[in-house]
């Protein structure tokens, strides 16, 4: 038998582990399917109350309904990759507690890549459907050239975005090491800090758009790159360029992400949680 | 071979105060103490021993295992199994190594057995041919092939262990490290699985590591034990030569054909327990023939029914050393 | 009687020294919290700059003081979903009901606990904060603080109410969480907790008042900023009793057959 596990074989092994994870689930079809169904009645109850605020006053900072829409898709579908591979994040600080995280340990896989593997969420495919709809819907008001440069442009930042939203989460989930609970710390930077990016980040006051610019760069997903698709004018931004950063600070973020869950790994090893 | 040198770890904890005002001022500030749970210790543990690593709870067993199994850290000294250090080169150590946890399951708790064993193949990437082979011993000595289809969260506590030792085993670990391995079974599944243990043992030379406070688990298979209490090696050797050590006496019954009301008797036997007038439990040295005793009976015209000697208890040899070492 | 007091007041103590012992959960709700008032309070700041006309009777600082008085209301009410769930699902409930007490008032008594602790250690600290942030200034009118406590506490038991139901419904579903989702769901769009029901067109604000939902947050909200209603004061808490009463019913009902459920089945 061989000892040593070459990529390829890696590969597999994670998308089996993810396979196994949708089994998991489709287990309990019946849950399974009311939950994926209540999932987009949420997200679709959030959009209809942004709507209800856009149909009475017209425009929100300057933003118009179908200039709403497009930054609500880019956000979701940004969240759609994100919500389907990396939720076995969330619950990470109860693994680590109730000693799950020692099996992983204890097998010859990455601990971050088996750990994300094995709560791979298909409902995260909730997020695509609603983001192609209100794509669809957003494009219906505006008219924007999808060209080559567009569509790729868009691609980038939508993967970009995700690098973004990943990134958050493998810091935040790497907090448990230190035998934190996060869970609020989770609710806090992965589900209530979306909600910002919701509207325009120019209706909210200077140091907020500081905070979401360059402490937690979550403008990146969705507010600066609209600049770029929908020809608005950069007079409100720090600088013009942002709306071509998404990528670059996507990927910067992602890597700066595993340093510190292989920091907080380490200090697992060496405190036992 | 499993080698550790003056392994050392080092805890800090935070003091948690209780009550009312107590919570009130953890939310600003908390105090730190130092624990040390594993205080020096030094073992060489050779290819194909099962070993008994018995403490109570607190004395720094399971920190002992996690460090050789490279979940955690030590904070000084070293661990070497097979040459390989566990907390340096997890991933090849993993290879090597099974691990079954008592309280915790290795199974998709909501897949087939049989699922999560395939899933298991591929992880350690066992061939095809070894995995179907491995398959069909643990059908013939566990039976696991009565609920391979079964969802591992429906199965019974003896079933999953039963899976669980299998799914440890699938890719032939060198060393198996077993955390409380029939915890909560009962006495027939309890039986099956040391028989399984124990034949693993002797016939694959595996070898393998056993924390357990099942006694009789260690007094079946065992026959070296570690004791480590408060962090350091209480006792490392045979568990004859610690009975020995710990003055373990037996246990003899007497039933006797007439009632006796008081039954004296003269040093170094002890009478433990009076089940009746008729019957009578005592204590007599290990080396100490029985013949000895029964000449005092017959000299006394104590008329012998039964008379049945016990073998030394290691649970109460282990009991004797601790009450030893509180005197000190 | 004082067995009874002793108990439940060991509850709510419980509950209390619950919520205090998870530092970390108390300094980033309070986070969570102000994180919602300054979104609402920046759109609708915006909103009034740019199209004042499209506002009718509320003004943009009514818009900002109704985001913030009626996240404080929704901070202040607390409850712990899991407490039940996790009997349920465990079978532990078996136990408690052979206890002396009564689990919908032990469930209660827990949430008043945590909701005790979240109105001094959440509502309050942000109400502070915003008169300092957002400059509000808090219209102190005792007639109004009448008014808005009964409606305040009914409200409260509602939020009681929906959480029973739901936490009983895991007598029958292994996933109770989807129906939190769709709870939460429905609360985001009518329950005033985002935006004040009048904001929807005129012909859905009639149905809304007839879910039980604008009663959490939007008619105490709207209680305390003196906002004209479609209705009186007293057909508005008639209007509460009743919901009180169908919610509250539902939830007895489901938890009750459950509990026979459990019996029969030997749980």
């Amino acid at each position: 038998m061989d000892n040593k596990l070459l990529f390829s074989d890696k590969l597999y092994i994670y998308l089996r582990l993810a396979t196994a994870a949708v089994k998991s689930r489709m287990e309990y079809r019946g849950s399974f399917l009311i939950f994926f169904f209540v999932l987009i009645l949420f997200y679709m109850a959030q959009l209809l109350t942004i709507g209800v605020v856009i149909q009475k006053f017209k425009s929100i900072g300057g933003w118009s309904m179908g200039e709403m829409a497009f930054l609500y898709s880019l956000l979701i579908l940004s969240q759609g990759l994100v919500a389907s591979l990396y939720s076995g994040l969330v619950d990470f600080s109860t693994q680590v507690r109730d000693g799950n995280y020692d099996r992983i340990l204890v097998r010859p896989l990455s601990p971050l890549i088996h750990v994300i593997m094995n709560g791979f969420e298909i409902t995260g495919v909730a997020h695509i459907i609603l983001g192609i709809g209100s794509f669809i819907f957003a494009n219906s008001f505006l008219d924007i050239h999808w060209g080559f440069i567009n569509i790729s442009m868009f691609l980038l930042v939508v993967l970009g975005g995700s690098l973004i939203l990943a990134g958050i989460r493998i810091i935040i989930a790497a907090i448990a090491f230190w035998a934190i609970n996060n869970n609020s710390l989770v609710h806090l930077f992965v589900y209530s800090s979306r909600e910002f990016l919701l509207y325009p980040l120019n209706i909210y006051s200077g140091g907020v758009k500081f905070l979401l610019t360059f402490l937690v760069p979550l403008g990146f997903i969705n507010f600066y790159p609209a600049h770029f698709f929908l020809n608005k004018s950069t007079g409100d931004m720090f600088h013009p360029i942002f709306i071509y950063a998404t990528f670059p600070v996507g990927v910067v973020l992602y890597i700066f992400s595993l340093s510190i869950w292989k920091i907080g790994q380490d200090a697992y090893e060496s405190a036992g949680g | 071979m499993i080698e550790v040198k003056n392994l050392c770890k080092y805890f800090i904890i935070k003091k948690r105060k209780s009550g009312f005002i107590g919570s009130l001022k953890s939310l600003f500030y908390s105090e730190e103490d130092t624990i040390k749970a594993v205080d020096d210790i030094s073992f060489q543990i050779q290819p194909g021993e099962l070993v008994g690593y018995i403490g109570q709870n607190g004395a720094g067993k399971s920190t002992t295992i996690k460090m050789l199994t490279g979940i955690l850290k030590p904070s000084s000294g070293q661990i070497l199994v097979n040459g390989i250090d566990p907390s340096l080169e997890r991933s090849k150590n993993a290879f090597q190594i099974g691990v079954v946890f008592g309280q915790r399951s290795q199974l998709w708790m909501d897949l087939p057995v049989e699922e999560s064993l395939d899933l298991l193949r591929s992880i350690y990437k066992i061939d095809k041919k070894i995995y179907d082979k491995k398959i069909e011993f643990f059908s013939d000595l566990l039976g696991i092939h009565e609920f391979m289809k079964q969802q591992a969260r429906k199965l019974s506590l003896g079933q999953r262990m039963k899976a669980d030792l299998a799914a440890s085993l699938l890719h032939s670990p060198k060393v198996l490290f077993l955390d409380e391995p029939t915890i909560g079974l009962d006495l027939l599944v309890k039986e099956k699985v040391r028989s399984f243990i124990r034949s693993i043992n002797e016939n694959d030379k595996v070898t393998i590591i056993l924390t357990t406070h099942d006694i009789q688990d260690i007094e079946f298979l065992a026959r070296r034990i570690i004791i480590i209490d408060r962090g350091k090696i209480g006792y490392d050797g045979g568990i004859a030569n610690f009975n020995k050590l710990v003055g373990n006496e037996s246990l003899v019954s007497v039933h006797f054909q007439e009632p006796i009301k008081n039954l004296v008797l003269p040093k170094p036997y002890i009478i433990t327990q009076k089940l009746s007038e008729f019957q009578y439990v005592l204590r007599i040295p290990d080396e100490e023939p029985l013949s000895q005793l029964i000449e005092i009976f017959q000299k006394n015209n104590y008329l012998i029914q039964e008379i049945n000697r016990e073998k030394p208890e290691l649970g109460e040899a282990i009991k004797k050393m601790y009450e030893g070492r509180n005197d000190i | 009687m004082t067995h009874f007091f002793e108990t439940h007041l060991k509850f709510i103590s419980k509950a209390f020294q619950r919520s205090i012992a998870y530092k970390l959960e108390y300094y980033t709700g309070l986070a969570n919290a102000f994180l919602y008032i300054f979104i609402f309070t920046s759109v609708w700041r915006t909103v009034a700059l740019e199209s004042p006309g499209s506002l009718g009777i509320w003004t943009g600082d009514a818009l900002v003081n109704y985001a913030i008085l009626s996240t404080l209301i929704k901070v202040s009410y607390g409850r712990n979903e899991y407490l039940l769930i996790n009997k349920i699902k465990s079978g532990d409930i078996a136990y408690d009901i052979l206890k002396p007490y009564s689990i919908p008032i032990m469930y209660i008594s827990d949430s008043l606990g945590v909701s005790v602790f979240q109105l001094f250690a959440r509502a309050i600290p942000l109400l502070l904060f915003s008169i300092f942030f957002f400059g509000i200034t808090p219209d102190v009118n005792m007639y109004k603080i009448l008014q808005f406590l009964p409606a305040y506490l009914i409200s409260f038991l509602l939020f009681l109410s929906f959480g029973f139901l739901i936490s009983s419904l895991a007598f029958y579903f292994t996933e109770v969480f989807s129906f939190y989702i769709l709870n939460s769901a429905l609360i985001t769009l009518l329950s005033g907790a985002v935006i004040p029901i009048t904001m929807f067109p005129e012909s859905f604000i009639g149905i809304i008042s007839w879910t039980p939902y604008p009663y959490l947050y939007y008619y105490p909200t709207a209680i305390l900023l003196d906002m004209p209603m479609s209705f009186s004061y007293n057909e508005l808490l008639i209007r509460y009793f009743i919901q009180l009463f169908c919610v509250s019913s539902l939830a007895f009902m489901i938890y009750n057959s459950g509990i026979k459920k459990m019996e029969f089945a030997g749980g």
